[in-house]
């Protein structure tokens, strides 16, 4: 009885008509889908990376020695050229003042 | 709903694995065979193009990152009904303060059946004006147990009502819909 009235209920209803959505909405849907699935793969990446730093972490502590070395030797590497650079600006400036 | 997934539910399950491994086609198809039922589900309950948009993009959404936990024992339309109406059912809580302050005459009454198969033929917009007159409770729980194979105490427990509450109310809910339904019929029969 209540499956047939459910039924009878439903036809009833199915005769509603609802207002048109916009033209493009299942195009809409779909970029939505790209988005999560774009988003998803890279969280899925970092959490692989995460699991490969967890399950090696003599791996882990090499690489960060090798990142912070790198790091100071860039640091060093940037920063004397700037020092001759410094330099030569003194000695200029000395040398004007002394043809004044 | 059945303990093992029949041949059909496999099928959309392993769909739906593959729209959500990536597969440009399988999303498609999915999108096609969902989205204009449950706009409609959505547009129901809502009343508002826009609000029904929103719900159905969001339910999708939620489709794709919970896809793991559809396990093929429904029907995907039933599975996907749910999600969209829960998400109809926040937005009309949250943009309604009535929603649960509205008084539904719930005072204990004999259930029976409500037949609708005698309903004579009626204009689709007279259904919808008759629709119009239930509460908001009323017109959601009728929705929920139409389309989904929700018993009243599924509907309860998203409603946050007891099963003799929503017995209760989808009872009024139906005999309330007839009677106008009978109404208007009486109406276009004067004038005619």
């Amino acid at each position: 009885m209540k499956s047939s009235e459910k039924r009878h209920l439903k036809k009833l209803l199915d005769q509603i008509k609802p207002q048109e959505p916009a033209a493009n909405f299942e195009q809409l849907i779909h970029q939505d889908w790209q988005r999560t699935i774009a988003y998803d793969e890279s969280i899925h990446r970092l959490s692989e990376v995460l699991t490969v730093a967890r399950l090696n972490p003599k791996l882990l502590t090499f690489l960060v020695i090798v990142a912070i070395t790198g790091s100071v030797l860039l640091g060093q590497h940037l920063m004397s050229p700037q020092d001759d650079d410094l330099h030569r600006i003194d000695t200029l400036s000395e040398l004007s003042l002394s043809t004044i | 709903m059945s303990l093992f997934p029949s041949k059909q539910h496999r099928i959309e399950q392993a769909l739906l694995k593959r729209a959500v491994a990536g597969n440009s086609q399988a999303s498609k198809e999915i999108i096609r065979l969902l989205s204009s039922p449950a706009y409609s589900l959505a547009w129901k309950m809502l009343r508002n193009k826009e609000d029904a948009e929103d719900a159905v993009q969001e339910a999708f959404i939620r489709l794709w990152k919970n896809a793991e936990s559809f396990s093929g024992k429904s029907a995907l339309f039933t599975y996907f009904y749910a999600i969209v109406s829960n998400l109809c059912l926040d937005r009309l809580k949250k943009g309604s303060k009535q929603f649960f302050e509205e008084f539904d005459e719930l005072e204990h009454c004999s259930i029976e059946s409500v037949d609708f198969e005698i309903m004579p033929s009626i204009n689709p917009e007279g259904i919808k004006k008759a629709m119009d007159i239930l509460s908001i409770k009323q017109r959601m729980a009728m929705l929920m147990w139409a389309y989904q194979d929700m018993t009243a105490e599924q509907i309860g427990l998203s409603m946050g009502m007891n099963k003799n509450s929503v017995d209760q109310l989808l009872y009024r809910a139906k005999l309330k819909l007839k009677l106008e339904l009978e109404k208007r019929k009486g109406e276009s029969h004067e004038i005619k």
